[in-house]
């Protein structure tokens, strides 16, 4: 105790505790146990990209000036001398030319966002694909779904923010499809929330109503959301990969003081460091050379940033169609890929969990993950949703493609046309293939062991493969992830089958639930040797819940 | 709304158009003679082309002759056009020199557009090509001098026409894109200032004409210099991802940003080998 | 470290008999105290030599981002800003710096991880969130019984006035955010194109000397220009008038009908169209001189400008609006109507309607 540092850090904690209490609770919390796997960590990339946006926000602020006041340059970038601009945008160029510090900020920003994007999908899939959405995380997946689509809105406000051409043109695009070709009150809505027309609104308000909502309204809500899903995850504890001494039951993993404090602090650097890396040597928006927006101008290649691909890609492969009704026209042709299919495609994904509940009638606790392969229904959908996302996010580049690869783009685009119908049922046919190839090669080792490569001639003259017992974390691995059959699922039933009342949407839910199972590959003969774990299942528990060998633990 | 300065307003009618093209027509005129000494000192091959305008009659021969062995095969004999090669009445020694000084022509296959390679003549023989077929029906001649005269274009009133006129295509860094069908705008950043300045004369394959009534000299000269700042403008962020805009950025920040944090994620928890 | 259960690496190839043990092994822990397994690594021994050079490493990385991070801060004051090239040095120089500390510093923090903390994997028991029926009942009953005794249920008038209160409260925002903007009213449908309004080159509207476009500017056959009406240089007007002006051959206009509304509105094989998309409302302007095709650089709807600028590949659906132009005494390209044909120019929207010639 002779030791200041010691000395004075139980000072602080006896201070704080004699006014607030607390101790009890928080030497609980410190305790608290995290599982250790990379993939567990890709939430926390978004997590800290958003950190980053934050503190780099923060800094832009002080220097851009949401302001469509138009300006003459006359700064230090000669290219644009004495051109007319707004002053969101001149503040860009100042910020990013005569501000030391300021381009490093503004590219980590955008990096950032970029990344932030990107590292919420692969969570997300790294989440659907594990089945960590069953129950009890099905508010966290929603609020994912939420963050996901908040984010591609923030990000689109802040493209825009610059007032540059490219971003310019994409306000357009965006002011187009999203607004202007919404039924009835379309052109209404633009001019509610623009003040007026495109570009200006009749005020200037454009910018600055797109500034409050990417620095106040849209981060309000994402750092209120972003609160709600780490408490939730918090408090219902992380999830855990299948293994003889990780179950349904327990957690396994480190504390969070200090190795998980020190572990997600040193991964927050590296996302930092990452960031900078990227910031320092890769330019991002060198919105200098777009020059400032004007309605006359356009540039080849106009693309927004790549989590906007998709309704891109959407708008590129969409053949026109339009109808006009009673003097009113409907333009499908925007409607569909901006609104419509991306709309389905989240839709989609946010009911999942429940449309899996109800097609399995599994209302069990899950706290152990499901390895892809042995879910091979999910998994297809999965896959073929990515497929979809996809051939949308690649057809929003098809003219960058035509022209790196001496292509067509004409010729794309009809290859697109059909591929987003093709894609995802061929990649669900493939994907569900594959993982029922994998069960099979597991079920293969599981039964005779792990080929060796050695032949060995039989006294009766044939000759013969021999074989070893693989390795404990091997057999591990295949003990305790088992796919569902058939017959391990809750009856969904009464008795003697289908009730006559309901019948039609039982005969469907009984038809769902053996199409997650059936083509499963049943547990062999002595493949099954886990009576006693089966002894710890939960009495209260709708199915069993076991330790080991099944894959839905 | 974006409220305008006095300085706005539209001109009064006539003031500008009036004044400025002869003048910049004459002192073209001017420069370009002034200028073909040292244009074509720098020009190795071709010591003898010392009268650009007013070519010499060997110099047609030798062009004709030329012609009829390289580029009558499609154009005709006396370049009036066939089946697989427009005329050339009035394509004039600019667009001479534009499509066989980048290579375009001879076309090595036929396919949707020519591509730029390696030119088959020399300086010297293109010139007399170019001679021969301004010898048959006139047309845009070969601009002298533009690279010792862009350098005094207005830069940033170039940047505004290319944004208007030129960039849709060509990308905003000059790079090139994809037009209809598999054709494409070329990238400029290989592009010689003079073949830039032939090119908006003469409006090879697709691309539109730009004669120097619609863009005055002095206009092409500040186009050519804003293209050429461009291009040699360094990358202030970093590495310019190939100037083509979101799509490559996206690309890096999914490779680079998410392969490091992921990279990151295994190695803080990566457990140490196991002795069983 | 060497029974955690993660199944991760394949370690050597045990024997049968070496499984039965470890199987039994974990059997045995499962069994045994919750919050750490018996056998579980013996917790790290650390060898005192082998833990100082551990802590130097860690501290040399600490170092290493300590003057990564003296060098930001002084080479923030050496470089200047100013103009593309110093912000490029300035940038290289403490984007390098910051990379570098934080890099360090990860790889510091997770050395000390690695090397100094105590490596115990821990377990820890879950219970399920679902509270017993007994506490459920409980609080059930007390959330009716308390609800009863406020007598909001043998009240029905309060109940309902109490409604009735907060509906118009709900609405209040959507009230308060009716003056963001204007009723579009006819904004849609108007562009400021007029009989006689003479045509500036694009490019040049912002310049002190706009460039007015006459006849005998569009000299050659395969021209196209961009434009914009002459004395408008607010961008809402501008993003409904821009203009591609272009010039045809008078024998590559098309027969049909919609060719020869084209011709009628064209001088001199000029013809001047909408610049703005009626897809989604890009300046199109990508023209294809030979095959007369405009092609949009967003969505690659492709027009043919021969033929009335139909459309024939892409999302869109209507052709260009077109400008009737002609020459005025001057000689000065002019617009020779208030409206553009096939109008109102931009993408569609509710209220449009079919085409028709719109004025302003």
């Amino acid at each position: 105790m002779q030791d200041p540092t010691k000395k004075l850090l139980a000072g602080t904690g006896k201070a704080l505790d004699d006014r607030f209490g607390g101790a009890a609770g928080l030497k609980k919390q410190m305790k608290k146990l995290f599982p250790d796997h990379w993939s567990f960590m890709l939430g926390e990339i978004a997590l800290y990209s958003f950190v980053v946006l934050l503190l780099t926000g923060v800094f832009l602020t002080f220097f851009f000036k949401p302001s469509m006041q138009e300006v003459v340059y006359h700064g230090s970038y000669a290219n644009l001398d004495g051109l007319r601009m707004s002053e969101a945008y001149k503040s860009t160029i100042d910020l990013s030319f005569d501000v030391r510090g300021g381009l490093l900020m503004r590219q980590i920003h955008h990096w950032a966002a970029l990344l932030f994007v990107a590292a919420i999908m692969v969570h997300m899939m790294r989440i659907f694909f594990t089945g960590a959405f069953r129950k009890p995380r099905e508010v966290n997946w929603l609020i994912g779904i939420t963050l996901f689509t908040l984010a591609m809105l923030e990000g689109f406000a802040g493209y825009t923010l610059p007032d540059d051409l490219l971003s310019g043109v994409g306000l357009r695009i965006f002011v187009s499809v999203v607004f202007e070709a919404i039924p009835i009150v379309g052109t209404y809505l633009l001019f509610f929330t623009f003040g007026g027309p495109f570009p200006d609104g009749l005020q200037g308000d454009f910018i600055p109503r797109l500034f409050i909502v990417h620095v106040l309204l849209v981060p309000g809500i994402l750092l209120a959301l972003i609160g709600a899903h780490m408490l939730i995850m918090w408090h219902q504890k992380h999830t855990v990969w299948a293994s003889r001494k990780q179950t349904n039951r327990n957690t396994v993993g480190f504390p969070f003081f200090p190795h998980f404090i020190a572990k997600t602090t040193a991964f927050f650097m590296f996302v930092f460091g990452a960031l900078a890396l990227l910031a320092t040597f890769a330019q991002i928006n060198p919105i200098w050379m777009y020059g400032p927006y004007n309605p006359v101008d356009v540039t080849a290649g106009a693309q927004p940033d790549w989590y906007i691909g998709i309704l891109e890609g959407g708008l590129r492969i969409m053949p026109g169609v339009e109808s006009v009704f009673l003097g009113h026209t409907i333009p499908w042709n925007t409607l569909i890929p901006a609104l419509i299919v991306p709309g389905l495609l989240f839709t989609f994904m946010a009911l999942y969990p429940f449309f899996e509940k109800w097609a399995t009638g599994d209302n069990s606790e899950h706290h152990v993950l499901n390895r892809p392969r042995n879910v091979p229904t999910r998994t297809g959908i999965g896959v073929a949703w990515l497929a979809a996302y996809m051939i949308l996010l690649i057809a929003g580049g098809n003219d960058i493609i035509a022209k790196t690869f001496s292509l067509s783009f004409n010729t794309i685009t009809w290859i697109f046309r059909f591929a987003i119908f093709l894609g995802p049922v061929i990649a669900f046919v493939v994907t569900k293939r594959i993982c029922i190839g994998l069960q099979r090669k597991e079920e293969h080792l599981l039964h005779e062991g792990v080929e060796t490569g050695v032949i060995k001639r039989l006294p009766t003259g044939g000759y013969e493969e021999t074989t070893r017992t693989p390795s404990p974390e091997l057999l591990g691995r295949l003990e305790t992830n088992r796919p569902d059959v058939p017959e391990d699922m809750p009856a969904l039933t009464d008795g003697r089958g289908v009730e006559a009342r309901n019948g039609i949407v039982k005969r469907l839910r009984v038809s769902a639930q053996r199409w997650y199972t059936q083509d499963n590959v049943a547990r062999g003969a002595h493949g099954d040797g886990h009576a006693e774990e089966r002894g710890e299942v939960e009495p209260g528990a709708q199915r069993p819940e076991l330790t080991g060998g099944r894959t839905s633990d | 709304m974006r409220s305008r300065s006095a300085a706005g307003t539209p001109p009064r009618p006539g003031s500008r158009p009036w004044r400025r093209r002869p003048f910049s027509r004459y002192a073209l005129l001017l420069l370009a003679l002034v200028a073909v000494g040292g244009f074509y000192a720098g020009v190795q091959s071709s010591p003898q082309a010392d009268a650009a305008q007013g070519a010499s009659k060997a110099q047609i021969d030798q062009g004709r002759e030329l012609f009829q062995t390289s580029c009558a095969s499609c154009h005709g004999i006396n370049g009036q056009g066939t089946s697989t090669g427009p005329s050339l009445y009035g394509a004039g020694a600019a667009a001479v020199d534009f499509q066989v000084g980048t290579g375009r022509m001879p076309l090595s296959q036929p396919g949707a557009q020519a591509h730029s390679k390696a030119p088959r003549f020399t300086q010297a023989q293109i010139d007399a090509i170019a001679a021969y077929i301004q010898s048959l029906s006139g047309g845009p001649d070969i601009p002298r001098g533009v690279d010792q005269k862009y350098s005094d274009a207005d830069l940033a009133a170039g940047g505004q026409l290319f944004r208007a006129n030129c960039m849709q295509c060509h990308n905003f860094a000059g790079e090139g894109g994809a037009l209809s069908n598999g054709k494409y705008a070329p990238a400029l950043t290989t592009s010689t200032s003079t073949h830039m300045y032939e090119a908006m004369l003469t409006g090879p394959e697709n691309m539109p004409v730009f004669s120097d009534q619609t863009l005055t000299p002095d206009e092409k000269l500040s186009i050519i210099k804003y293209v050429k700042t461009i291009k040699s403008d360094p990358n202030p962020g970093g590495h310019g991802l190939g100037r083509i805009g979101p799509v490559s950025e996206g690309l890096v920040a999914w490779l680079v940003g998410i392969g490091v944090c992921v990279v990151a994620a295994m190695w803080i928890t990566a457990k140490k080998k196991q002795e069983d | 470290m060497t029974d955690n259960g993660q199944p991760r690496r394949h370690g050597g190839t045990p024997t049968s008999a070496e499984v039965a043990e470890s199987l039994a092994a974990r059997r045995r822990a499962e069994r045994g105290e919750r919050r750490r397994s018996p056998d579980a690594p013996p917790e790290r021994h650390l060898d005192d030599t082998e833990a100082k050079r551990s802590e130097r490493v860690i501290a040399t990385w600490f170092i290493v981002a300590f003057l990564a991070g003296v060098a930001f801060l002084v080479l923030y004051w050496i470089f200047p800003a100013g103009g593309p090239i110093n912000a490029g040095v300035s940038n290289k120089l403490l984007g390098g710096c910051l990379t570098l500390i934080l890099m360090s510093l990860a790889i510091g923090v997770m050395l000390w991880v690695k090397r100094l903390m105590p490596n115990k994997e821990m377990v820890d028991e879950r219970h399920e969130f679902r509270s017993s029926d007994e506490d459920r009942r409980e609080f059930g009953e007390y959330f009716v019984d308390t609800a009863e005794s406020t007598q909001i249920t043998k009240r029905p008038l309060l109940r309902r006035t109490l409604l009735l209160a907060a509906a118009p409260l709900g609405l209040l925002p959507l009230w308060l955010l009716r003056d963001m903007g204007p009723l579009p009213k006819k904004d849609m449908f108007t562009q400021p194109w007029r009989k006689g309004m003479r045509m500036v080159l694009a490019g040049t509207q912002d310049s002190d000397s706009p460039r007015l476009l006459k006849l005998t500017d569009i000299t050659d056959f395969g021209s196209a220009i961009s434009a914009v009406p002459e004395g408008i240089t607010d961008f809402n007007q501008i993003a409904t008038a821009a203009l591609l002006v272009i010039r045809l051959r008078p024998d590559e206009i098309q027969g049909t009908r919609r060719g020869a509304l084209q011709r009628k509105a064209s001088v001199n094989g000029i013809c001047a169209f909408s610049k703005i998309c009626t897809h989604a409302g890009c300046p199109i302007s990508l023209y294809q001189q030979r095959t007369h095709e405009l092609l949009c650089p967003c969505h690659q709807s492709t027009f043919d400008m021969s033929d009335g600028a139909k459309v024939v590949f892409g999302p869109a659906v209507r052709p260009l609006p077109q400008l009737p132009i002609t020459v005025d005494k001057d000689g000065y390209l002019v617009a020779n109507a208030k409206y553009f044909i096939n109008g109102p120019v931009g993408p569609s929207f509710w209220e449009r309607g079919p085409d028709r010639n719109t004025n302003g």
